[in-house]
């Protein structure tokens, strides 16, 4: 029996490589969980100690900062405020003129929920087929 | 004017019509090329592949066009591809090839599939891992079924990873195993891939319960920048020391990724995930269809593999629905068993696909975020037993 020969009788039998395979994509995949799963608590404990440190810190950094001028928050472009009009007017009817008193950006004060959007996204989007 | 004849009579002779009467095959690949192109076209199934693979499959079946010499690169003596050949009578499809041959163009594509792939759901929920090596369990057991059916080890670990629904990673574990099988795999594959939407739903349905149908799932954590950022590198680093096989895949995979979520590497991130990826799906989809030539595909065992193509779709599809419904009683319902089938990677239709089926039964459910989580997973476990088989057989 020649070297080649001894090396195709050393090929894996069908249920090594079933039972090998299996295990090896579970216990590489369960590793990369329990590395993700102490990644988070990291980072969730740094998150909290920063939580921690910030509320002593933030006042006099506030005070400190410049506050905005209310024109430089407000201000909206012109082409902007014009696009609103349009709209509204169009809403309206062409037989009703608007005025528009008050036009000002209102701050975000939370990112939009991912769920909401997921919802949006399927209402919204064309049936494709 | 016999001259003209007797010139008129050579040209026909050497024609594709003659040897497209002496070979009928020729014919009927054509037939299939053209319900290629019927799917992609009007059916839109996976068409940016899809129709190149068709063109490639209609050029390389008509006689005469020699657009690609497959006898430089298989059962060639030396084992290797032909390269005195290759540089003096190649052409096109012979230089193109080459990038599947070498396994250049699968780690490119997964660059841009980095690019366009959020981590997100899968880092706020780990156990979304489990379900994407559940859904791997396809490519072993068809493993199996394809050494029953007479295949050898080589052929059947390439017809097995159709079941991991990755069209690179199925074309990267063909091209270094079982070269000849590329185009029945490929097509094998990208058919399948486009089908998901039909053959995993029925299967959904009939391992789960309405009721486990019905589980709204909690919402999941935000995740941070910094998490995001590190995900890659640690992945990469973990999976590529474990099995250095899979390095280039899952390498390029979280490269792309990691320029994505670094955030300072905006234009070429744009061009990996654009200009790049478009560039590397034409030229595999056409090298690809340029291998499937009459003598190669038309043969019982195309047959066979597009039948095990289906089986291990279906096995992985099982596996991961399972798992999850073993998840959903361990957790007490808190885990719907329909994210499980997003575990065959798919990106995105098999998270789609649970989102579909779970709306069915709930219209106020919403799993696409958590069929995110196993589908990526699906991706990185595919590539993991592309690694597994190439070390186990290369």
């Amino acid at each position: 029996m020649d070297g080649y020969a001894a090396v195709a009788v050393a090929e894996p039998g069908v249920g090594i490589v079933v039972f090998t395979g299996v295990t090896l994509v579970f216990l590489i995949l369960v590793l990369i969980m329990l590395l993700i799963k102490a990644q988070g608590m990291l980072f969730d404990k740094i998150e909290q100690h920063k939580n921690k440190m910030s509320p002593k810190s933030e006042p006099t950094d506030f005070l400190k900062q410049p506050q905005p001028t209310p024109t430089q928050e407000q201000e909206i472009a012109p082409e902007i405020v014009a696009v609103i009009a349009a709209a509204v007017a169009a809403m309206e009817g062409n037989y009703r003129i608007c005025d528009i008193k008050e036009c000002k950006p209102k701050p975000v004060s939370q990112p939009v929920n991912a769920w909401a959007q997921a919802g949006r996204a399927t209402l919204t989007t064309p049936f494709r087929r | 004017m016999s001259a003209f004849f007797q010139t008129i009579q050579g040209i026909l002779a050497s024609s594709g019509f003659v040897k497209l009467a002496e070979n009928w095959g020729y014919l009927a690949m054509i037939l299939i090329s053209c319900l290629l192109f019927y799917l992609a076209i009007v059916k839109k199934f996976e068409p940016l592949l899809l129709l190149p693979i068709a063109f490639g499959m209609l050029l390389a079946n008509l006689p005469g066009s020699n657009i690609i010499h497959m006898q430089y690169f298989i059962d060639t003596p030396t084992g290797h591809p032909m390269w005195e050949e290759i540089l003096n009578n190649g052409g096109l499809g012979d230089f193109l090839y080459l990038g599947v041959k070498l396994g250049i163009y699968p780690p490119l594509i997964f660059l841009g599939i980095g690019t366009m792939t959020d981590f997100g759901p899968l880092i706020s929920n780990p156990k979304s891992l489990l379900l994407g090596a559940a859904a791997q369990l396809g490519i072993f057991l068809t493993y199996a079924g394809a050494i029953v059916l007479g295949f050898d080890a080589l052929e059947a670990a390439a017809i097995a990873i159709i079941g991991g629904a990755d069209g690179p990673t199925a074309i990267f574990v063909t091209g270094e195993l079982a070269p000849h099988l590329l185009g029945s795999i490929a097509v094998a594959a990208y058919s399948y891939m486009a089908l998901v939407p039909v053959i995993q739903p029925p299967i959904m349905k009939l391992l789960t319960t309405e009721k486990e149908r019905k589980i709204v799932m909690k919402q999941l954590r935000t995740v941070s920048k910094t998490e995001k950022i590190v995900f890659p590198i640690l992945c990469t680093i973990v999976i590529s020391l474990i099995l250095p096989e899979s390095a280039v895949l899952v390498g390029m995979l979280m490269l792309g990724n990691l320029m994505k979520e670094s955030g300072v590497v905006e234009r070429i991130t744009k061009t990996a995930g654009n200009e790049l990826m478009n560039i590397i799906t034409i030229f595999l989809g056409f090298s690809v269809g340029c291998t499937t030539s009459a003598d190669t595909f038309l043969t019982v065992e195309s047959g066979l593999i597009i039948l095990l193509g289906l089986v291990a779709f279906s096995i992985g599809t099982a596996g991961g629905v399972l798992l999850g419904k073993l998840m959903c009683w361990l957790t007490h319902g808190q885990v719907n068993p329909l994210i499980g089938s997003a575990g065959v990677s798919a990106v995105p239709m098999a998270a789609r696909v649970s989102q579909k089926v779970g709306q069915e039964a709930n219209p106020q459910n919403f799993l696409l975020m958590h069929a995110m989580g196993p589908n990526v997973a699906g991706v990185i476990g595919s590539a993991v037993a592309a690694g597994i088989l190439i070390n186990l057989f290369r």
